[in-house]
């Protein structure tokens, strides 16, 4: 893995080894096999407090003896400096205040602000926009991303929210089991996704058990339970098990005139989710639910019933592994 | 229903009682007038300097190495971390007087370390230094412990913070890990020296001369009874309760110097 001067996103679930590869990175964790260089310097063997690397974490981890302007002076002596960071983070009027007092937002920013004031080369980041509330989230990832842009460093981000990696991220790079899969821009990700993690933690995603049985010029017909289905994917071999990832809002629904990729099912269950509806339908003969999204205001769709849709067949992403 | 004192508290406040009696009691045994006319009695004077000096030096060898140990123990995992933990609890566990007999042994005018030390002129039993010794067995694990609760208590993810920031391990230690943990440790401070300042079973073993005080309210009631260590209990009690006092003032100072806010 190789990271510039930009914001690399690593997005993975819970358990899957991001923090850990922070915690290599600055030194709080020993590393067993391989090394980390950082402008040509090894400095996988130097003592944590010399790699010039420094990380912020999820609560913040402020020191609760000392006010907001003391923990940022631990960092640093030079007075020019301080009063830099303190207005690019607008945290003027809390610096008397005690941490113990600030709340989520400030406390990240007035952690932040300590992080970079330090003056690292690296900046690695765990969560620590995750325990704040929806609103405060969004408004703080944004103006994160203009700050850490300033400073032109590298930053690894760690996460396990897909909206925060889209916003924050030059780059994601896709990490579960302690590996990682795919790196790449976020668009880039979202549309090819390389494993079923990538593609679920890219947002919802209908993952279908499919086998190739015909690949060649034209499109690529896939074997889905009793049924036959055409991609346009064509990254395949003869008699591959794969798996075929469709978007919710990819597949159409309620369509009358026959066409490719036909199929019906009952709908199960009518889910609200603000801007979209999910309606997921039982399909015969298929052990999954698919899950499709239509528009909250559209009507007709009744629990019990059965409807026909359409899976277009540039819609379906062939996917070798799982993770 | 309202004012109805739980069962939790009634056999609480019973414990209490029976931590109150004792004193209530002794306060009415007798008058001032002993007190003052012991203040002046020499051997008196002697064995509350011999109290004060050796707790105090006991508690700064104490500190100087239990400190370190605490933290050791709070931080690292290791092999033989829980038999060092016992070994801790060991001075807590065995008989005053058991203690006394086993540092004898290694202490005592017979054992090799003693026959090694006296070419110095540096006695292990029968002085101060004796005293001391026998001191820090027992009530050195007092600031362990506590320390290590201190320790414990303090966030790795704020040590962690701060070595990312590029301070050493030392300085973290300083700034951080010390101030935060900082009651534990003052806690550990005050338990080991009261406790000093009131052993006896493993310092008359080590050492009947010099007399602490313990020694002496010993010695004056097997020889003049029960009325004539009324003055030297008081005395006891009450620098007991002074040293307490003087080390939470201490602490509170520290602690408003650490916590501000």
């Amino acid at each position: 893995m190789d990271v510039k001067n930009e914001i690399l996103v690593i997005l993975g679930p819970s358990g899957s080894g991001k923090t850990t590869l922070l915690n290599i990175i600055s030194g709080i964790m020993d590393i067993d096999k391989g090394d980390i260089w950082i402008d040509g310097e090894k400095i996988s063997d130097i003592p944590m407090e010399k790699r010039g690397v420094s990380i912020v974490f999820q609560e913040g981890a402020l020191f609760p003896h000392m006010n907001s302007k003391q923990n940022i002076e631990y960092a640093s002596k030079n007075e020019e400096d301080v009063a830099n960071v303190v207005e690019i983070f607008g945290i003027e009027n809390i610096l008397d205040r005690s941490v113990l007092t600030l709340s989520g937002g400030e406390k990240n920013r007035v952690s932040l602000a300590r992080a970079i004031v330090s003056n690292p080369r690296v900046m690695l980041l765990d969560e620590p926009l995750n325990s704040l509330d929806y609103p405060v989230k969004r408004r703080l990832s944004t103006d994160l991303r203009k700050i850490l842009c300033l400073f032109e460093m590298p930053v690894i981000y760690v996460t396990h929210d897909r909206d925060i990696a889209f916003e924050m991220g030059d780059r994601i790079a896709i990490m579960a089991d302690g590996k990682i899969s795919q790196i790449g821009t976020p668009k880039e990700v979202f549309e090819n996704p390389k494993t079923v993690v990538a593609a679920e933690l890219m947002g919802e995603a209908n993952i279908l058990h499919v086998k190739v049985v015909e690949s060649g010029l034209g499109d690529t017909m896939l074997e889905w339970g009793p049924y036959q289905i055409k991609t346009t994917d064509k990254k395949t071999k003869n008699g591959y098990k794969m798996y075929a990832c469709v978007r919710p809002e990819n597949i159409v629904l309620g369509m009358e005139s026959e066409t490719e990729n036909m199929m019906q099912g009952e709908v199960i269950e009518k889910i609200f989710k603000g801007e979209k509806c999910i309606v997921e339908i039982s399909i015969e003969g298929i052990e999954n639910k698919i899950r499709v999204s239509c528009s909250p205001k559209r009507d007709g769709i009744k629990e019990g019933e059965f409807i026909k849709f359409v899976i277009p067949k540039n819609s379906i992403r062939l996917i070798e592994k799982y993770n | 229903m309202k004012n109805k004192i739980p069962i939790t508290g009634i056999l609480g406040g019973i414990l209490v009682i029976y931590y109150i009696a004792p004193i209530l009691s002794i306060l009415t045994w007798g008058g001032g007038e002993g007190i003052i006319s012991s203040i002046r009695d020499e051997v008196v004077i002697s064995a509350i300097w011999t109290s004060m000096t050796t707790s105090f030096f006991s508690v700064c060898i104490s500190g100087i190495f239990g400190i370190p140990l605490a933290y050791v123990l709070s931080r690292n995992v290791f092999k033989g971390k829980n038999i060092i933990l016992f070994l801790v609890f060991l001075p807590l566990i065995l008989p005053p007087i058991v203690s006394g007999m086993v540092l004898l042994t290694l202490f005592g005018p017979e054992s090799i370390l003693n026959s090694f030390f006296i070419f110095e002129n540096v006695y292990l039993t029968q002085s101060k230094m004796g005293i001391i010794l026998a001191q820090v067995f027992v009530s050195s694990p007092f600031i362990v412990i506590a320390s290590k609760v201190g320790f414990d208590s303090v966030d790795r993810k704020l040590e962690y913070a701060s070595r990312s920031l590029g301070k050493t391990r030392i300085e973290t230690f300083w700034k951080i890990t010390i101030p935060l943990s900082i009651r534990g440790i003052l806690a550990g401070i005050m338990l080991a020296f009261t406790r000093s300042m009131g052993e006896f079973g493993a310092t008359i073993m080590m050492a009947y001369y010099p007399r602490t005080m313990p020694t002496q309210i010993w010695v004056s009631f097997i020889t003049e009874g029960l009325d004539k260590t009324f003055p030297m209990v008081m005395l006891l009690l009450l620098s007991s309760v002074i040293g307490i006092v003087l080390l939470s003032m201490l602490g509170q100072e520290v602690m408003t110097n650490y916590t501000p806010y």
